[in-house]
């Protein structure tokens, strides 16, 4: 019997694993609560002042940068905002938004922990008439306000970059994140579409690397044993990009171009030191800047478009020193 | 043998010959499938790709030999990513101590809070460890801003990256960690308590055994190998990251139990840990080379390991 019982634990620690494996990160918010509120100090005299809630899906890297936007957009205007982490729990953020309603917040801005799960929290806002703007990702439910950037133009700007790269074609492996991911998906669908429109391309391997940088490792060490013919290899974020660069490095392979997308810290040092192709800047910043001001205009009536695009830019090595700057800010 | 089941008769097989027959049939299978699978160079990177993994496992063998399990190492291998990194960008003179010194000490700590919780305040260690899993990776986040720490030291990442002749050094880390589990296991007096708590606690008790000692130690040693897992993984992706690590405890306990490692305690080796991983690490590295899609290997992954239960609950009915 305690064997059984045993063997059923494990299960259960497999499952819960999966759903909870994440951890969380909830000291920091409260930092940044405090941070922002003593921060005012502007005018807006007209008594109350306005209050926003935003809950992330789960603060970690590239999110740090959207809730930099969103604490300096509240600065700047002078707002009172608390910012929540979900932890990728659906219910958490919708328990968070129903949250900010209640403490009588004038707008929430949220980045949906699941794009196909927010019809809650989108009821729960129309009816409290609260105004809800979406950051990053594109939810099925309504919104007032969509500010993000295109998954799949980052793909297609990866696929174009080949195109120019090498006009007469070649082989391509792809690197994805966890395909559960919205994000994953599109970015692979417009490197697929670019390619596709500038022929001559052939896609010869798409691996799960799950975001990370140690398995994009293992995977393209497997690549390269396999005998497989590759000319490129695209990576659905840097994190990925740089494993494979890495692995590239190691065996002195180095006529294969590597394109990542986030333009981050690492990525941006290994495009200087010739080491990277190419990758893509999504202004995180920006988005949560602007998702903010949208909220805002929307508190006092204005009118707002439905999809405030946060263009991603295409960034080359030698735009590698200019973005290093602007990231570090 | 001829009144046996059908079961029994696998049963039988599968305890004799172990999960090495599995292993040379699945090396076999792929050697003629594809003619880049028995190649130096790909032997010796599925090694080098279970390591950590292995390194992790010979923990969670000391673990689930005592009769428990540990669901924290991912984390302990986030939080070490993050710490040992930071450690190294401040060391002086990019000496190694103090990020080994660091890596270590966080994996006793670890082990210290699993262990006192199971074993002193008899937490299930279920509940106990997924609690410090998400303790410890939201630390990882937290200390880090969720952002990697890099720019690392060439004498660190030299530890996860480098080779003495054509063998890379976390393999050879791995080779001394091993032949020490194995040793402890196999010729200490402790080894044999571990299998006794695993085996039957209240005998162990009756015959004298520290049972609570005995199973801080496995979480202990559990959280130093987990640390050390961590460390070296940092130096091969020459980053500290804080989400690195993720669903490894996993990995390892799946390898112990294809391996044959029970889940009830009291069963288990470092061979058959090491045959276990490997059959994870072929399978991967197989599909990677068939150019299996991602999808398709998650669904082989998940009924391997289902398969592997299976036969740990047969085998735990046919010996009562």
């Amino acid at each position: 019997m305690k064997k059984k019982m045993a063997a059923l634990l494990l299960t259960c620690a497999m499952t819960v694993t999966v759903l909870a494996g994440c951890g969380g990160s909830g000291g920091k918010d409260t930092k940044k609560e405090t941070k922002t509120e003593t921060s005012d100090s502007s005018d807006k005299g007209s008594g109350d002042k306005i209050s926003i809630g935003f809950t992330a899906d789960y603060l970690s890297d590239f999110m740090s940068y959207v809730t930099d936007g969103v604490n300096d957009a509240c600065a700047d205007n002078g707002v009172q905002v608390s910012v929540q982490d979900a932890d990728f729990d659906v219910s958490k953020q919708l328990q968070q938004v129903e949250n900010f309603i209640n403490s009588g917040v004038d707008a929430v801005v949220i980045k949906p922990v699941d794009a196909e799960a927010c019809q809650p929290i989108s009821d729960a806002c129309k009816n409290a008439g609260v105004p809800l703007v979406v950051v990053n990702t594109a939810m099925s439910a309504p919104c007032d306000s969509y500010v993000g950037s295109d998954h799949t133009y980052s793909g297609k700007l990866q696929g174009e970059f080949l195109a120019e790269q090498m006009p007469e074609g070649g082989k391509v492996a792809i690197l994805m994140g966890e395909t559960t991911v919205q994000a994953t998906t599109q970015r692979t669908d417009g490197v697929k579409a670019a390619l596709e429109e500038a022929g001559g391309f052939e896609v010869v391997s798409e691996m799960d690397a799950g975001w990370m940088r140690d398995e994009a490792m293992d995977t393209m060490e497997n690549w390269l044993n396999s005998g497989l013919e590759i000319d490129a290899v695209v990576a659905n974020n840097d994190e990925m990009a740089i494993g494979a660069s890495m692995v590239l490095e190691e065996n002195k392979v180095d006529d294969v171009v590597v394109c990542g997308i986030d333009a981050s810290e690492d990525a941006l040092n290994r495009m200087k030191d010739g080491k990277m192709d190419m990758t893509v800047f999504q202004n995180g910043y920006q988005q949560g800047y602007q998702g903010v001001e949208t909220a805002l205009k929307l508190v006092s009536g204005e009118s707002v478009e439905e999809f405030v695009d946060v263009a991603y830019e295409p960034v080359l090595p030698d735009q590698a020193e200019e973005y290093l700057e602007k990231i570090g800010k | 043998m001829k009144d046996r089941s059908m079961k029994e008769k696998i049963m039988y097989i599968y305890n004799k010959a172990g999960v090495f027959i599995i292993l040379l049939l699945m090396m076999i299978i792929l050697t003629i499938l594809t003619n880049t699978f028995l190649t130096g160079n790909n032997l010796i990177n599925i090694v080098r790709q279970v390591t950590f993994w292995a390194i992790i496992g010979l923990g969670a063998l000391l673990t689930l030999i005592g009769g428990d399990f540990d669901l924290s190492p991912g984390s302990v291998v986030g939080l070490v990513s993050v710490l040992s990194a930071m450690t190294i960008q401040t060391s002086v003179g990019n000496s190694l101590a103090m990020p080994i010194l660091t890596t270590l000490a966080i994996g006793a700590a670890v082990g210290f809070v699993n262990g006192g919780l199971i074993a002193y305040l008899r937490m299930p260690a279920f509940i106990a460890t997924l609690g410090t899993q998400l303790l410890l990776r939201g630390l990882a986040l937290y200390i880090s801003n969720g952002r990697p720490v890099s720019n690392l030291d060439s004498k660190f990442t030299y530890l996860g990256g480098g080779s003495i002749g054509v063998i890379p050094v976390p393999v050879i880390i791995l080779v001394i960690l091993s032949a020490f589990t194995w040793y402890l296991l196999k010729y200490t007096r402790l080894g044999r308590h571990i299998y006794a708590i695993g085996g039957n606690a209240q005998a162990a008790v009756v015959s004298g055994v520290n049972v609570k000692a005995v199973k801080l130690f496995t979480y202990v040693y559990a959280g130093i190998m987990a640390a050390i897992a961590g460390m070296l993984l940092t130096a091969r992706v020459a980053s500290g990251q804080p989400g690195l690590g993720e669903s490894f405890e996993m990995k390892a306990i799946s390898g112990c139990v294809i391996g044959g490692v029970s889940l009830s305690g009291g069963i288990g080796s470092v061979y058959s840990l090491i045959c276990g991983i490997l059959v994870i690490g072929v399978l991967n590295n197989g599909m990677d080379l068939m150019n299996i899609s991602g999808y398709m290997q998650q669904i082989a992954e998940g009924l391997i390991l289902i398969l592997a239960v299976l036969l740990d609950v047969f085998r735990s009915r046919a010996s009562k």
